[in-house]
């Protein structure tokens, strides 16, 4: 069965739970002999209710519990009940529970009786009841709410000493946010968690492996996920969110997956695509002189893979302005789902082309009903090919600021920009290089190395003619940081602007790339036109006929 | 395979199980886990005869865990003396004296090198005398703990090596005394 239980339960709250496991404890009654606190049963059902975030009820029975504790439980020798029912006495089992609460108590303000197993308390007019099963989970619910925060056990003591029913609901409250606070850290949000696993239940109902899901399937999902009339079903009106729900869905499965694969050492490197490295292929790696460093990296890169940061594209339409404000906002969904470029090229490319469609569509429901109708006549015209046209004009438009960026980089880093300028170059002749490369050793400040820019220019044309490129590109660039030469300590923005374009320009090209492979298999147009049937007939049930006519 | 694949593999193989006791290993040992609310109540109270070493060694090692540890055993104690404003004197063995205990030291005339520690519990717990007393030090070596034998008498001792960081700790009388109720 598919499943997310596990995804970003983050290592701190594990070890927590293991901690708990193995809390040992030595009572009165035990006569020093040291066993463990809890058993693992009332852990697991405690971390069941922690990371389904159903702890609610368990803080109040928690609370209640406390109350009696203050009142109904003796401790002659220390005089602080609290902490010595939870630490001192043996009380996480149903034993000691009862004999916690051998002695009925009773007083104006309420009273605490046990009759065969359960603990009957009644604050003023507030009935509860706790059966003694409950001990281990609620002994180890305190235990967790004081490794998270360890005040709250004098704030739990001082509240139910002097309270009523209204001070436990308030101390519940406290407790509950005490708990949220602590595991918006340490899980996912609940509203993620409940998408991850409609999709996955989807996945189950329908038999299928998240490996073979293709782009109908999604489209089926987002269908089927709008006839699906369940109240509690998170919303997958926008085709963008079941995209975004069902890519997130196989991306936290694929991690899931990869996590319990390096815990218990499956056989890992079948798979290309998640940057696993196959070891015969390893094995056959060229032998040659440096075949010892070319391992130490390699070790070194297996072991400790960094992932890089993900481009934002929102930072290049700051200063120095790489992209339009449009540019940044289409290429957003792009850099989101990185890891499906090629996979789900055409969930992708139906998301961006009827994603905006159905924005509009959105937009104009809260307009008018005509408005509504006029936008619906109108579906995106040459989708496909168009929102292709788009992706190159980007592609060219990121080229382009690269080529400026550099321009405004050669007087404060020659060095890096002629790095970056010879890889697109002609290859020089090794002679050549290596006379070039001691030559650029040699040169220390920025001024030494631009100079040698400049007579290597003079001996080799194509340098020369990028140079030039990059002062006309520049010259052509009015944009915002790209008006005036910047200066020395405004560097390090373009610098990172850099970084940035050269980042999001390999997702680009990536994209180009499985965007005309898709065009190979099929006929852009072919798809397109059955496309737009599908997706209009859902938008017309969605925003179209029936709630124009409802409205007017 | 040749036998420089071999040494790839094996070098790669090195390198995992590293990572692996680097990143996994030292969870698991018992050094290393954390520290729960539980063992500092437990260990407060004499509760882990066993383990109490291990855990007041971690104890001493983390500001918050002592911090933590100090306010409840101030909380369950029987008598708090704080830091004694004196001057001290190598040559003459000074105790000290509170409303509620009284601690005094006098070497052995025999064994020059030993000294028996006298605590006087004035108002003492049925359990002083049934299981005997139990005191913490926080001393600027971190925090320790003595666990004297059943009042006799209203009266508990112990006799120490005059070497003993325990003893030291005792006499310091920069460092704060809790007898535990």
């Amino acid at each position: 069965m598919v499943s997310t239980v596990g995804y970003g339960v983050s290592e701190t709250l594990l070890s927590m739970f293991d901690g708990l496991r193995q809390t040992t404890i030595s009572t009165s009654e035990s006569q020093g002999e040291i066993k463990r606190k809890f058993l693992c049963a009332d852990i697991d059902r405690l971390a069941q209710y922690i990371c389904c975030r159903n702890y609610g009820f368990l803080c109040h029975e928690l609370c209640f519990l406390c109350w009696a504790i203050v009142r109904a439980f003796p401790d002659k020798e220390y005089n602080e009940p609290l902490f010595t029912y939870f630490w001192l006495t043996d009380v996480a089992s149903a034993g000691g529970f009862r004999r916690a609460f051998a002695n009925p108590w009773q007083s104006d303000q309420g009273e605490v009786t046990l009759q065969e197993g359960v603990l009957h308390i009644q604050v003023g007019q507030t009935p509860f009841a706790i059966s003694s099963s409950r001990a281990g989970v609620l002994a180890g619910l305190m235990e967790f709410i004081v490794s998270v925060d360890n005040t709250q056990v004098q704030h739990i003591d001082h509240t139910v000493s002097k309270g009523g029913s209204g001070d436990t609901d308030t101390l519940s409250k406290t407790l509950q946010k005490c708990l949220y606070d602590f595991l918006k850290h340490h899980l996912p949000e609940a509203n993620e968690q409940k998408r991850y696993r409609y999709v996955t239940d989807w996945l189950n109902r329908n038999g299928q492996a998240p490996e073979d899901i293709n782009d109908d399937d999604i489209l089926l999902f987002w269908q089927q996920a709008n006839d699906d009339t369940a109240l509690s079903k998170p919303s997958h009106v926008r085709f963008e969110t079941a995209v975004d729900d069902v890519l997130n869905t196989l991306q936290a499965l694929t991690l899931l997956r990869i996590q319990k694969a390096s815990q218990r050492a499956f056989s890992q490197g079948l798979d290309d695509d998640l940057g696993e490295v196959d070891l015969s292929r390893v094995m056959a790696a060229p032998e040659d002189s440096e075949g010892e460093d070319n391992l130490a990296d390699f070790v070194h890169g297996a072991l400790f893979n960094d992932t890089p940061e993900p481009p934002q594209p929102n930072l290049l339409t700051l200063t120095p302005k790489c992209l339009t404000k449009s540019q940044a906002k289409r290429m957003q969904p792009i850099v989101k789902h990185t890891p499906y470029l090629r996979r789900f090229c055409l969930s992708l490319l139906r998301l961006q082309v009827f994603g905006q469609w159905q924005g509009v569509l959105s937009q104009a429901k809260r307009k008018s009903a005509a408005s509504v109708k006029e936008k619906m006549a109108s579906p995106p015209d040459n989708g496909y090919d168009r929102y292709q046209q788009e992706v190159l004009t980007c592609a060219e438009t990121l080229a382009f600021s690269r080529q400026c960026l550099l321009y405004a980089l050669l007087p404060h880093e020659p060095k890096r920009v002629l790095g970056e300028l010879i890889d697109t170059l002609p290859p020089l002749d090794e002679n050549h290089m290596q006379r070039l490369a001691l030559q650029v050793k040699g040169a220390n400040s920025p001024q030494q190395q631009q100079a040698l820019v400049e007579s290597l220019a003079q001996t080799w044309p194509p340098l020369q003619d990028a140079l030039h490129q990059l002062a006309s590109s520049y010259k052509a660039n009015n944009k915002e940081g790209f008006k005036t030469l910047p200066d020395a300590y405004v560097c390090d923005a373009y610098l990172e602007a850099l970084s940035e374009v050269s980042k999001l320009q390999g997702i680009v090209q990536h994209h180009l790339k499985a965007l005309n492979a898709l065009g190979e298999n099929t006929s852009q147009d072919g798809k397109f036109v059955a496309d737009v049937s599908i997706f209009t007939a859902r938008f017309n049930q969605l925003y179209g006929e029936i709630h124009v006519a409802s409205e007017s | 395979m040749s036998p420089v694949n071999h040494k790839q593999a094996e070098a790669i193989f090195v390198a995992k199980r590293h990572y692996d006791v680097l990143s996994a290993g030292h969870e698991a040992s018992e050094e290393q886990a954390a520290v729960m609310f539980n063992d500092l109540m437990q260990v407060a109270c004499g509760r882990l005869p066993g383990s109490h070493r291990n855990i007041l060694h971690k104890i001493n090692q983390s500001l918050d865990l002592r911090r933590q540890y100090m306010t409840l055993v101030k909380q369950f104690s029987y008598e708090y003396s704080p830091a004694q404003a004196a001057a001290s004197s190598l040559e003459t063995l000074v105790g000290r004296e509170t409303d509620k205990f009284a601690l005094s030291f006098s070497r052995d005339p025999v064994v020059h090198s030993q000294i028996y520690v006298v605590l006087t519990i004035h108002f003492p717990n049925p359990t002083h005398s049934r299981d005997g007393v139990l005191v913490n030090v926080d001393s600027k070596n971190g925090i320790s703990q003595i666990q004297f034998p059943p009042l006799i008498d209203n009266k508990t001792q112990s006799l120490f090596e005059e070497s003993d960081l325990a003893l030291q700790a005792l006499m310091d009388l920069d460092a704060s005394i809790v007898v535990m109720n």
